[in-house]
This record gives structure tokens, C-alpha cells and sequence, in this order.
């Protein structure tokens, strides 16, 4: 029987042991890639009518404020989001003694949008929105007017644009 | 007595060599993009969570010397990637060229920074289609192009 010298088993134990890891692992890649576009989208249905009527001998004519119209967004901002209200003057009928507010569930509480006839500009109806969703938010507006501002014939209709904008 | 040891150690190690050239080469990529449309129900609801891609849409082979065993590991080097999204593997085939047996990997697996065994087998082979899935898409995770790579590690048994 023969045997190898212990230089010998020495010398074969360390070339395996060497060999060993730059033969058993290769590797190769498939890229992938996902895109995650900016979101922010907000919608905000119509209202119902606001009917104004006057008791006898008061100017003022007043009725009951309209929560029909629903809220809902979706935004994916690092930064919070608020949201503004506004009607446009050109969407404001003219020369009508007519004061609108409007407010949003949750949000920053009641609002003019147009005072005596005249429009107010943006106005934050709802503030520091996080990253997610607002869900059928309830707008509630009223309206109100003067008989001796609002001048007609018969029960006459106005119609107001609002405009929503999400900000930074 | 040291030289009996050492023989042993020999002997143990020897296998390896002849395993020789192990090599992986990998086809495909896949890409999503996402944006307002897939709000699940428009505005005022969150994104679609979970998105997959096509059954081959990456393909792998394997080469291996004679009839050796081999393990496929898998995970992810990132380039920008986000903590929300999840990826996973599915192997979708059992290879469509090559004499080997095949097992493990046809239930969808999370992959990670770290390497975890795929699916293993034996002999060269190729045609291994692989589906990859990915979840925890929400409007918490910020607008940006991530990218990541999915790298396939053969490693002979």
C-alpha cells in the first residue's frame, strides 16, 4: 500500500479549496423599472339649487344651504396639498346683491365666495392634505341675497361657477 | 494522523472541481408604469396595489458541466427602489431545451437585497421562463423612476 506524503494532500486540500468558489456561481440580471407618474386629481360634482325667499317686511332673502355636491381626491405630492375655492368674475352673474359661501367636510370651515355681488377671489376651503386620498367630502354651500339688491320680475335662476384648485 | 485528515479534506472538496463551469445567462426585462389611471375607482381612491408581468417575460438558461446539480438564488440590486414595493419570482416553465430535472420556484417569491434559493436542478438546460409580480404600489410612494435589478445567481451543487 502506498501513501501520499502529507505536502501532497496539503497541496490538493488547497487547490480544491481555491477552485471551489470562482467555478460554482455566475450570475446574470434583468433590469427592472417601475415608473410612478405625479397624481393629482380632484373632482368635485354640482351642487343642487339654493331657493331664497324673504318673510314678510325682511330684505333679506335666505333658504336652506345644499350638501348634494360630493369632494374627492387623489394626490401622490411629497409636499401636502390645500385646496382653494373660487368663483371667477366672469362666472359671477352681474349687479346682483347675491353673497355665496361654501365648505368642504373636514377641511378649513365656511367660506365667502362672493359678498354682496362681488367675488372674493381663492379662498382655502381645505388645508394640509397628505399624500392619499380625500373620499366624498360633503361641499355645502348657502346663498343669500337682498330684495332691494336683487332686482326682478319673476323667480329667476343665477348660476355661479366654483372653482377648485389643488396648491401646494 | 494530520495527513489522514488532510486526505479526507481532499477528497470532500474534490467534487467541486469537476463541477466546473456553472454559468446563468438571463433574457428579458419588465417595466410598469403607473399613473392616474390606475386609481381603482378615480378620484378619491388609491392606486391598484398589484401589478403582473407577463409569463416569460425574462427567460434563463443554465450550463452546467455533465450531470451536476445546480441552485438558481435570486435578489435585487437596487438602483432607486422604494420600501412600500414588493417584488416576486415565479418560474412559469420547466425549460424548454435540456435532459435535467427541475424543481422549486413556481410559487411567487419575495425577492430581497439578499440571496435566497429560486428553484434547483440538473444538467444544462435552458427556456426557464421566469413572472415577475409586483405589490405595495399606494399613493404613499412618491412619484419617481425606480429601478432595480433582478440578478440570478447559478451556484453548482
Amino acid at each position: 500500500m502506498r501513501t501520499a506524503p502529507a505536502a501532497v494532500w496539503t497541496f490538493l486540500a488547497l487547490a480544491a479549496a481555491l477552485a471551489r468558489p470562482a467555478a460554482a456561481a455566475t450570475s446574470g440580471g434583468a433590469p427592472i423599472s417601475v415608473t410612478i407618474q405625479s397624481i393629482d386629481v380632484l373632482s368635485v360634482t354640482d351642487s343642487g339649487p339654493l331657493n331664497l325667499q324673504a318673510s314678510a317686511g325682511s330684505n333679506v332673502l335666505s333658504g336652506p344651504a345644499d350638501s348634494s355636491a360630493r369632494l374627492n381626491l387623489s394626490h401622490n405630492s411629497a409636499t401636502a396639498l390645500r385646496i382653494t375655492a373660487e368663483v371667477l368674475p366672469a362666472d359671477d352673474p352681474p349687479s346682483q346683491d347675491i353673497t355665496l359661501t361654501v365648505s368642504v367636510a373636514g377641511g378649513s370651515g365656511q367660506k365667502t365666495l362672493v359678498l354682496s355681488g362681488g367675488a372674493q377671489g381663492p379662498q382655502e376651503v381645505y388645508s394640509s392634505i397628505p399624500a392619499g386620498v380625500l373620499t366624498d367630502k360633503a361641499v355645502t354651500y348657502t346663498a343669500s341675497c337682498t330684495a332691494s339688491g336683487t332686482k326682478v320680475s319673476a323667480a329667476t335662476s343665477f348660476d355661479f361657477v366654483v372653482t377648485f384648485t389643488t396648491l401646494n | 494522523m494530520l495527513g489522514g485528515m488532510l486526505a479526507i479534506a481532499a477528497f470532500r472538496a474534490a467534487p467541486a472541481l469537476a463541477a466546473g463551469t456553472a454559468d446563468v445567462s438571463v433574457s428579458g426585462s419588465w417595466s410598469q408604469t403607473i399613473g392616474a389611471t390606475a386609481l381603482v375607482s378615480g378620484p378619491g381612491s388609491d392606486l391598484t396595489a398589484s401589478y403582473v408581468g407577463g409569463p416569460s417575460d425574462i427567460v434563463l438558461a443554465v450550463t452546467i458541466n455533465g450531470n451536476h446539480s445546480w441552485n438558481v438564488n435570486v435578489r435585487r440590486v437596487d438602483s432607486l427602489w422604494n420600501q412600500n414595493l414588493n417584488l416576486y419570482v415565479q418560474r412559469t416553465s420547466d425549460g424548454t431545451a435540456g435532459s435535467g430535472q427541475v424543481s422549486g420556484g413556481t410559487a411567487y417569491q419575495l425577492v430581497t437585497a439578499s440571496d435566497q434559493l429560486f428553484f434547483s436542478g440538473t444538467k444544462s438546460q435552458s427556456g426557464f421562463a421566469v413572472q415577475v409580480k409586483l405589490d405595495g404600489v399606494s399613493l404613499q410612494v412618491p412619484p419617481a423612476d425606480y429601478s432595480t435589478t433582478l440578478t440570478f445567481t447559478v451556484v453548482a451543487l
